[in-house]
């Protein structure tokens, strides 16, 4: 408890004291130049002052939009002591460089110190296009009355006394067709060392890296009337995936210089200057799609194909190795595998593949690709390989070309595994069936009925005429049946219908009789009347006489005609029976047509 | 209903074939010259040959399968289909016209996923799908033919045991005409009310409704059976296998007969 006001004490005297301290502390940002060309590099200086920087951490640069740092910070302290009062002072100094033409602001940048941050003031940056740019510069290189405090004297080479380029060995290609691209140093004064600084990616394109020397040999060339020693400094062979304009972005290179000419040239100070290449562009034709084979696999460049086998006599079961060789130059790198044709009568293995693409003195890539299968023969006999076929694009002929291999022959023993003549049997022989193709079913050569509106048999009503037949007799049985029936139950009507049929049958038979007996004739006329009678009208044999005859017609509604004929044919026939029968025949033949009459005459009624 | 139209066609192949056909030649000639057309390789020819045939009036599966095979090694999937399925019609127990829509199928370039029946369905379809209407009709006849006779046998048998014999008869032949007489009947309805047909454009849009300011709903490809559903002017209403449905124009489908 007793320590408190200890604590108190330190705080109230020290906070105060820090604060006056950290006020202490500037910060301030500065370039080189305001105004820039765009192939130019300028600096960019960052001074924190204060009595104590022991605690400065580098700056943090914001997003420099249109510049890049290509290199720094590299910091300089310095101390001084004035009026008895020190003071340090922090710079941190960075080397930039414009991407593009245009107005750019370096947005404010904050640098902490101790744990309070500080920031600068923010900066405009004017960069113009290259070769406009120095002109302040190049008084601080003859004027020696300069300020020498706020342009310190950099002897430096000018922009056009050393460059770098960027060139192809051609401004069209096809795609899949080699393009190489030269980084060249062109100089004026003497170069000490080179580095890669930034190298973007190069879009649409596979890109392989050539070898160049690591001691390049300078080659001297005249460009706009001045001399020059270029050195090639990186080369890659180009090959563009796509067609239309592909750029080859800006690459920036650190050149490490002694500086020419000028005060400050005698001493022959060295000094890393930065150089970007131009952007570059390429045209990039598509394959033409006109007379492309079919097994094109995008090989664009200039091939030779041959295959060959190890031996020309095997025996079922051996090993012979198929050997498949492509050279020449090109896109190499990507292409797949020659198919091989079908080879039903070998058992097929792939063995081993061997890619030996590397680029030749002159920088085409190129070189060999090869393939080796083995091959096992399963049915002896002379076998032909057949010819293998590989396709690709001439760019200089501007047209697709084939290569093909000759066919080889191998001929195959049979050979001791396959067991001799079990072979067939044991299954050893035996392949897989496999499809080759497939197609329709040919066409029916047989055209069937081929008669014109033949019209379905269920559409034409005598169809189902015809199926009614086998109805209409089954109704006729049904009818007959229950008709059938129903007579079985009453045999009085079964009398009565037969009625007709049995007189007329007597009287037939009278007929005959009579030409014997005329006596008979009547007899059997009388009975069949009087039968007809008694079965018709269910009436007893007493009731046929007379008046009880005609009395019992009439009860039944018959025609009075027709009684008095039927009681007429009735007393005729008694007469001839046994008063005096004629044997006239006409009168027989005159009373059996009446008896039919009446017979007819009563069942109408 | 189906008479003027036939009548016409008859008429309109009377009035046309006469030029043509210089020589009155017989539809066997004519088949016979195509099919050597289409052997030697000369499709559009037998095409053409075949066609004459079809406009004419013949109604053969084989004729219908040859062309379909003709318009096939044309390239012409959508023609090729839709003959092949108006010879299915015709001889559908033929083993190569089945396989060629099997693999006419493969080519079409739409898939369309359709949830398969049960199996107990899938047999009676294709059991009904065996057989051509004028088959079952015959079948139908035939049956009923016998189930009558056998009617009859029992009406008169006097032997009880023939009577039941034949009654059992009559009704097996009874049940099994009403099979084939209900199948043949859903097939008659199926073409009257419920026809089908096949996309022969190579691509066409189905579109909401019938016009082209409607909305595409689907673009589908030649070779596709459809069921037509309706028809406004020019244009058909048609529904997908999966269910969904749409309008075509007219000419880029066929109509199966």
């Amino acid at each position: 408890m007793k320590a408190y006001p200890a604590i108190i004490l330190f705080w109230a005297l020290a906070v105060p004291a820090m604060a006056a301290d950290l006020q202490e502390v500037r910060v301030a940002a500065t370039v080189s130049a305001d105004t820039v060309g765009v192939q130019d590099q300028f600096q960019l200086t960052v001074r924190v002052s204060g009595s104590d920087l022991a605690d400065v951490a580098p700056p943090r640069l914001p997003g420099l939009r249109g510049l890049r740092v290509v290199a720094g910070p590299s910091i300089s302290t310095q101390f001084q002591w004035i009026n008895g009062r020190s003071s340090h002072s922090k710079s941190f100094i960075y080397v930039l460089m414009p991407e593009t033409e245009g107005q750019f602001r370096i947005e404010p940048i904050e640098v902490q110190v101790g744990n309070r941050i500080y920031r600068t003031e923010p900066i405009d940056v004017r960069v113009t296009a290259a070769g406009a740019a120095p002109p302040a510069r190049r008084p601080a290189f003859t004027d020696p009355f300069a300020e020498p405090d706020l342009e310190p004297p950099q002897p430096r080479p000018r922009g056009d006394e050393l460059f770098v380029t960027a060139e192809l060995d051609r401004t069209s290609a096809y795609v899949g067709q080699q393009v190489t691209l030269s980084y060249y140093l062109y100089t004026q004064v003497g170069v000490t060392g080179l580095q890669l600084q930034d190298h973007p990616p190069l879009n649409g394109f596979w890109v392989e890296d050539l070898e160049v020397e690591s001691d390049p040999v300078g080659t001297r060339k005249v460009v706009d009337g001045r001399e020059y020693v270029a050195y090639l400094i990186k080369k890659q062979a180009l090959f563009p995936n796509t067609h239309g304009r592909l750029t080859i972005p800006p690459a920036s290179f650190a050149v490490s210089a002694r500086s020419a000419g000028g005060f400050f040239g005698i001493f022959g100070q060295s000094e890393t200057l930065y150089r970007k290449t131009r952007e570059t562009a390429l045209q990039v034709r598509p394959l033409p799609s006109a007379g492309q084979p079919p097994d094109f696999t995008n090989a664009v460049g200039s091939f030779a194909l041959s295959a060959r086998l190890d031996k020309a006599d095997a025996a079922t079961g051996d090993a012979v190795t198929l050997e498949i060789r492509l050279s020449g130059s090109g896109n190499m790198k990507m292409i797949p595998d020659i198919p091989l044709p079908p080879m039903p009568d070998f058992t097929v293995y792939s063995s081993k593949r061997v890619d030996n693409v590397r680029p030749d003195a002159a920088g085409r890539i190129g070189g060999e690709k090869s393939w080796e299968y083995v091959l096992i023969p399963k049915v002896p006999g002379t076998h032909t390989i057949p010819r293998l076929s590989f396709s690709f694009f001439d760019p200089e002929a501007a047209g697709y070309r084939a290569v093909t291999t000759e066919p080889l022959t191998l001929r195959v023993a049979r050979g001791s595994d396959t067991g001799g003549v079990l072979a067939g049997f044991s299954g050893g022989g035996k392949q897989n069936l496999t499809r080759q193709a497939r197609d329709i079913n040919f066409i029916k050569l047989a055209g069937g009925s081929l008669r014109a509106g033949a019209r379905p048999a269920y559409q034409a009503p005598w169809f189902y005429a015809l199926a009614a037949l086998p109805v209409l007799f089954n109704i006729g049985i049904l009818l007959h049946r229950r008709s059938h029936a129903r007579l079985a139950a009453n045999p009085a009507l079964v009398r009565s219908r037969k009625a007709r049929a049995l007189a007329l049958a007597r009287l037939k038979r009278a007929l005959q009789a009579g030409r014997a007996d005329p006596r008979r004739f009547y007899d059997e006329a009388a009975h069949a009347l009087s039968g007809y009678l008694e079965d018709k009208f269910q009436l007893p044999e007493i009731a046929l006489t007379g008046d009880v005859l005609e009395r019992t017609l009439a009860g039944k509604g018959i025609a009075p005609e027709v009684v008095r004929a039927t009681t007429a044919c009735l007393q005729d026939c008694d007469f001839g029976r046994f008063v005096s029968a004629s044997p006239a025949p006409e009168k027989m033949a005159q009373l059996a047509q009446r008896i039919r009459s009446a017979i007819e005459g009563l069942e109408r009624s | 209903m189906m008479r003027p139209p036939r009548l016409c066609r008859v008429l309109a192949f009377l009035l046309a074939a006469t030029p043509v056909l210089p020589a009155r030649t017989a539809p066997e000639e004519l088949f016979a010259r195509a099919n050597a057309l289409y052997q030697q390789g000369d499709f559009a020819a037998a095409e053409r040959a075949y066609r004459e045939l079809a406009d004419a009036g013949i109604d053969s599966g084989e004729l219908y399968y040859n062309l379909g095979n003709a318009c096939f090694k044309q390239n012409k999937l959508g023609e090729a289909v839709y003959f092949w399925e108006r010879a299915a019609r015709r001889l559908p127990g033929d083993t190569d016209v089945r396989e060629n829509l099997e693999l006419a199928r493969r080519l079409v370039v739409d898939r369309i996923e359709v949830a398969e029946s049960p199996l107990p369905l899938r047999w009676l379809s294709a059991a009904l799908h065996r057989f051509t209407p004028s088959q079952e009709s015959w079948a139908a006849f035939g049956l009923f033919v016998a189930g009558n006779i056998l009617l009859g046998m029992t009406l008169l048998a006097r032997r009880p045991r023939l009577a039941r014999w034949s009654l059992a008869g009559c009704l097996t032949a009874a049940a099994l005409f009403l099979l084939v007489s209900g199948s043949l009947a859903w097939k008659l309805y199926e073409r009257a009310y419920r026809p089908e047909g096949v996309i022969v454009a190579q691509a066409v849009e189905m579109r909401s409704g019938p016009g082209k300011g409607y909305l595409t709903v689907a673009t589908i490809h030649e070779g596709l059976k459809v069921r037509i559903r309706g028809r406004a002017d020019d244009w058909y209403q048609i529904v997908l296998p999966n269910g969904w449905s749409g309008w075509l124009p007219g000419d880029s489908l066929r109509i199966l007969e």
